[in-house]
């Protein structure tokens, strides 16, 4: 079975249930395995992305509380640059100088169909 | 017929066409045959547009054709601009609201869009130009509606624009202002549900309650749904703010499950925006398989305005929700037009007389003969009653002699937060 492991990071704690779900449908669909780690705030991301293995994809809040999601997604490249990055966002097309860092920018607020269309494409299934 | 790739920029014909459709309608049937004009400007990012060739453009253009093309009615007709816009000649349905069609738009767009390995948005600003209220020749029309969407685009993305005889400047800069802070409120839970409790006479108890959204914003203060509903469906938000109340729904089960309130409805307000859309169906089902919700009563209230579509679709999305035990109520029955075979045809559950049959029974004669027929009417069909606006004991005394009915109103309960919803069906 394919599998993958992911880092998910977003202060609101709705978002992050929100996104398990949407993944654990996604899984069932696809018949899968994901392990998903989550981050609350930066800080916290920074340190998953220090403490494990370079993950093979990530979702990450644009807006949080700590900081903006480019710096974990630079920590994470500087890791290990195979990591596949989205932007979740409530303006997708606001960040077009930051593209570098990105592999794809994700529009809040979460849709199941929209999100796992991303999701797909983010850890190229 | 000339004989076109499906690819190619000829199949779809230009503002040219567009004026003379227009002029064509306006000389056939004159002021007997409503329409609108919609401008399109789709705004596509720039790093697309940087890197894609012709082939890919092509596809682009295709994929944003199909798009449009799914939401377009018998009649309507889809015409391409030089500039890569848009104009789409509609004729609504009879007495929809006026942006309706313009909100599937938004909506449709607020999915994103894939081409050669990226995903991505596309923002999209309408102008809405009415045949014959805003102007009652095509050229006008066409550039009230042009005019109408370059004005729309410089207050944000994803608006719709309407001519500005009808607003004064000031509440549309107020109501862009809230449409801008709406994503952001329903993306952080800043929206909330309060319930309104149902008591059914016959069962001598609480059996459910409405879901109803507030919104209290930090600088504007109290924004009333009226305002915030239809702004929401204007801007593609009104299927998160819906999956938010479904979500909410799914937790207030359980909670009132805890206290032993087992057999217990909750009824979610669905905008026919959300229920139209091509995901509608994923996404309920996602909800109901992932947030539990098959287990319980779900009711989704729709209002009459969805009914006159009388479209195959319609009929199929209420017979998906039938299948999978939602119940459908039908919201401010007797204020539209919902026609009797509607009625007959489609499986409605629960019909919800509006409160102006409701309040006053007591002594208006008249009032009281209309809301006995709608009962009646509903009881032929099998349909549940629910009687909304019931404040004074005296209506409430008449109601009762009624017979099984569930009713809705401040005498029962105004809208409370789910903690006081349990203190008041438990006591």
């Amino acid at each position: 079975m394919v599998s993958r492991r992911i880092l998910i990071v977003d202060d609101v704690e709705f978002n992050l249930e929100f996104e398990n779900q949407v993944i654990e449908s996604f899984m069932e669909e696809k018949n899968i395995q994901i392990d998903v780690d989550v981050a609350s705030s930066v800080e916290e991301a920074l340190d998953k992305i220090e403490e494990n293995d370079p993950y093979d994809a990530m979702i990450v809040d644009m807006n949080l509380p700590d900081g903006s999601g480019i710096d974990i997604a630079k920590a994470a490249l500087r890791k290990s640059e195979s990591t596949r990055i989205a932007a979740l966002t409530i303006y997708p097309n606001k960040y077009e100088n930051e593209r570098v860092f990105f592999d794809l920018f994700l529009k809040k607020p979460i849709m199941p169909s929209a999100y796992k269309q991303n999701f797909a494409h983010l850890l190229r299934l | 017929m000339q004989n076109v790739s499906p690819l190619s920029a000829s199949d779809t014909p230009g503002l040219q066409e567009c004026l003379s459709d227009m002029t064509a309608t306006i000389a056939d049937h004159g002021i007997q045959k409503n329409f609108q004009l919609l401008f399109l400007d789709l705004n596509i990012p720039s790093h697309i547009l940087k890197t894609s060739e012709l082939h890919l453009d092509n596809e682009l253009t295709a994929k944003i054709r199909r798009r449009l093309r799914l939401l377009l009615g018998e009649e309507d007709r889809l015409y391409q601009a030089k500039n890569g816009g848009y104009a789409v000649l509609h004729y609504p349905i009879f007495k929809t609201k006026e942006r309706f069609f313009a909100e599937r738009i938004v909506h449709a767009f607020s999915e994103p869009c894939e081409l050669d390995g990226e995903i991505f948005y596309i923002d999209i600003s309408i102008g809405i130009a009415r045949y014959p209220f805003d102007a009652e020749d095509a050229q006008t029309l066409l550039d009230i509606a042009y005019e109408s969407m370059k004005q729309i685009e410089t207050e944000g993305k994803n608006l719709i624009g309407l001519p500005h005889i009808i607003h004064s400047g000031d509440t549309e800069i107020e109501r862009t202002k809230i449409m801008k802070a709406l994503p952001e409120a329903i993306e952080r839970g800043d929206i909330r549900f309060v319930y309104q409790p149902q008591y059914s006479y016959a069962r001598g108890r609480f059996v459910g309650a409405e879901m109803l959204a507030r919104w209290e914003h930090d600088e504007y203060g109290v924004i009333s749904p009226a305002v915030f509903i239809p702004l929401a469906e204007q801007s593609g938000m009104i299927g998160p703010l819906t999956v938010r109340a479904l979500t909410e729904a799914s937790a207030a089960f359980k909670y009132l499950e805890k206290y032993g309130h087992r057999d217990f409805s909750l009824s979610v307000n669905i905008s026919p925006v959300f229920l139209t859309n091509g995901n509608f169906r994923e996404t309920v089902s996602f909800l109901l398989e992932r947030y539990d919700l098959k287990r319980y009563e779900l009711h989704f209230e729709i209002t009459e305005e969805f009914l006159l579509q009388n479209s195959k679709m319609l009929d199929e999305t209420l017979q998906y929700l039938r299948d999978r035990h939602i119940r459908i109520e039908l919201d401010d029955f007797g204020t539209g037009y919902t026609s009797l075979q509607h009625l007959v045809r489609l499986p409605i559950d629960i019909i919800k007389a509006d409160r102006s049959f409701v309040a006053g029974i007591a002594t208006d004669d008249k009032k009281l003969a209309l809301l006995r027929a709608i009962v009646d009417l509903g009881r032929a069909l099998n349909m549940e009653i629910v009687a909304e606006g019931i404040e004074y004991g005296t209506d409430d005394a008449v109601l009762r002699t009624f017979g099984d009915i569930v009713a809705q109103g401040y005498l029962y309960g105004k809208p409370v937060t789910l903690d006081e919803l349990v203190e008041k069906i438990s006591g």
